[in-house]
């Protein structure tokens, strides 16, 4: 741990990965909570997916045709609002077109990714990069976007928290009172987006479910409020980061995958300890 | 009183697919009526409350409600909905789920106002449910969740309340209860409340309409001793007339008025 630290002061990568890790805590905490009690793990996981194809195209434009302005996490931010906005349309229209839809753009992001990165020379090696995350590549301009998009879901989720909680927890009666509960929910989508751009840097396409869903879950059981839930999730996920990081560091493991492994084994104790205390 | 009904439903037919729910449906609700529909289940009660709600959409004819389209007059009716499907694991207090009453009266954007929280307290204590408030909705029993869940509906300072079953699965005394408080909201709200039993009907019920398939006004009438024995000698019911049959074209409401 000491020698964590003292790592830290000397590395400028490691405390732009630590800053990296709480910034994206912050963001899987507050709009984790939606996805696990709104039950929306898929739709996550398929935004998650979707996003590589954005990755994957700007990486191309950039070094194909010399689209220098455009960095990676810009093509995420496009994917991420266009996977929401079309699986908040597909949902708005009904039917049991939604499932197809979130399978759909689950896969097709990932093969349009793939497919770029294929195209563009020198690039194979960066897909395991953005399949798995590696936290000690972000810089300090990824850092000031992380911090632009925590902000903007802050604010949002300040503004429309009311609305957000009812028509998660009883959407028609919501729709009953007056809400625009297809807008609401869309709007939902672009904050799960959002915050998916945040992850992917510290844990990678493939693993941002887990790190949305894990911590909420442990907290669930001792929360009796929604922005309880929020905060508790946000603390709990800030540190499993700087855990992960700090294991990492130490053992000379990925980071990504030691801080999920983390998170699982944090949720099981939980679940642990709350079957302890049914049962006492 | 003015003579216009609140709700007027002409002609309706309604169908999910190719499987026909309601047929000619055709009744009016008058300010501060205490009406209960009752009918099998699967008869179409509950559905012909969310057409009412403009949740689902007439296959034929009309439904007004204060003059205009459901989904127009909808701030209008508080709803409690028949609810098995809340997620219990859901992190909400009464209060959170009680407030939720007020959306319609507010700004989109921003938190509740202090008169959102003084209405939904008022609403709980109205339904002597005001010391639950902090309590996670989860945790409580059946007859504290239909109670709040029509403190939640009243909130929203509706001048319909539809329910859908509110005393289901409560215990005579708690239905008890339950009906004494609707009674006292009846004063100044029209209620429409959907019931299961398809026999008896509580004392403050002044109309009732029976739903299945089609649907047809029913005359209530003081309980037969013999009966009332059988029954507890609850003196606070009513005994339904399934007189007409449901074939027949339905009387356009207040047959039993005379």
């Amino acid at each position: 741990m000491i020698e964590f630290l003292d790592a830290l002061g000397r590395h400028a990568f490691l405390r732009h990965a630590l800053l990296a890790g709480v910034l994206a805590s912050v963001a899987s905490g507050v709009v984790g909570t939606y996805v696990v009690t709104r039950r929306i793990t898929a739709i996550a996981g398929s935004l998650a997916h979707a996003v590589l194809g954005g990755m994957g195209l700007a990486i191309w434009l950039r070094t194909v045709h010399g689209w220098a302005w455009l960095t990676p996490l810009h093509g995420a931010v496009f994917a991420a609002l266009l996977g929401a906005v079309i699986i908040g349309a597909a949902r708005a229209r009904g039917g049991d077109r939604e499932d197809t839809v979130i399978s759909a753009l689950w896969a097709v992001g990932m093969a349009v990714g793939v497919l770029f990165l294929f195209l563009t020379p020198g690039y194979k090696a960066d897909l395991m990069t953005y399949l798995f995350g590696n936290i000690v590549m972000v810089d300090p301009e990824t850092l000031r976007l992380l911090l632009l998009l925590d902000g903007v879901i802050l604010l949002v989720v300040a503004l429309f928290y009311d609305p957000l909680l009812a028509v998660c927890y009883d959407e028609e009666f919501a729709r009953l009172r007056g809400v625009r509960t297809d807008a609401v929910f869309t709007l939902l989508l672009v904050l799960v987006a959002l915050t998916i751009v945040t992850l992917i840097y510290v844990v990678g396409v493939v693993l941002v479910i887990a790190l949305i869903s894990l911590p909420v879950s442990a907290v669930g059981r001792f929360s009796r409020r929604l922005w309880q839930m929020m905060v508790l999730a946000a603390a709990l996920s800030s540190a499993l980061t700087a855990a992960g990081l700090a294991l990492a560091y130490a053992a000379d493991l990925p980071a990504g995958a030691v801080t999920i492994l983390l998170a699982a084994l944090v949720y099981v104790l939980a679940g642990a300890a709350s079957a302890l205390k049914r049962r006492a | 009183m003015s003579a216009a009904p609140v709700i007027r439903v002409r002609d309706l037919d309604f169908a999910y697919g190719r499987q026909p729910v309601l047929q000619g449906v055709h009744f009016d609700i008058n300010a501060l009526d205490f009406v209960s529909v009752i009918g099998p289940n699967g008869g179409g009660k509950s559905t012909l409350l969310k057409l009412l709600l403009g949740l689902l959409t007439p296959r034929r004819g009309t439904i007004e409600v204060f003059g205009s389209s459901p989904s127009k007059a909808r701030l209008k009716l508080g709803y409690m909905p028949q609810r098995v499907d809340l997620d219990p694991r859901f992190p909400v207090t009464v209060m959170d789920v009680t407030i939720m009453g007020r959306l319609g009266l507010r700004p989109t954007l921003g938190p509740y106002r202090r008169r959102d929280r003084e209405a939904a307290l008022a609403a709980l204590e109205a339904t002597d449910a005001a010391d639950l408030r902090d309590r996670p909705f989860s945790e409580l029993s059946g007859g504290q969740r239909q109670k709040v869940l029509i403190a939640r509906a009243l909130c929203g300072e509706p001048e319909i309340l539809l329910l859908d079953e509110p005393t289901a699965s409560l215990d005579p005394a708690v239905q008890d209860d339950l009906y004494a408080l609707l009674n006292r909201l009846n004063a100044t709200r029209t209620i429409l409340m959907v019931s299961h039993d398809v026999s008896m009907v509580s004392r403050f019920v002044n109309r009732v309409l029976c739903v299945n398939r089609t649907c047809v006004e029913h005359c209530v009438t003081e309980i037969p001793r013999e009966l009332a024995l059988l029954y507890d000698a609850r003196d606070d019911l009513r005994l339904v007339r399934h007189d007409h049959d449901h074939t027949d074209h339905p009387p356009a409401g207040g047959a039993c008025h005379d």
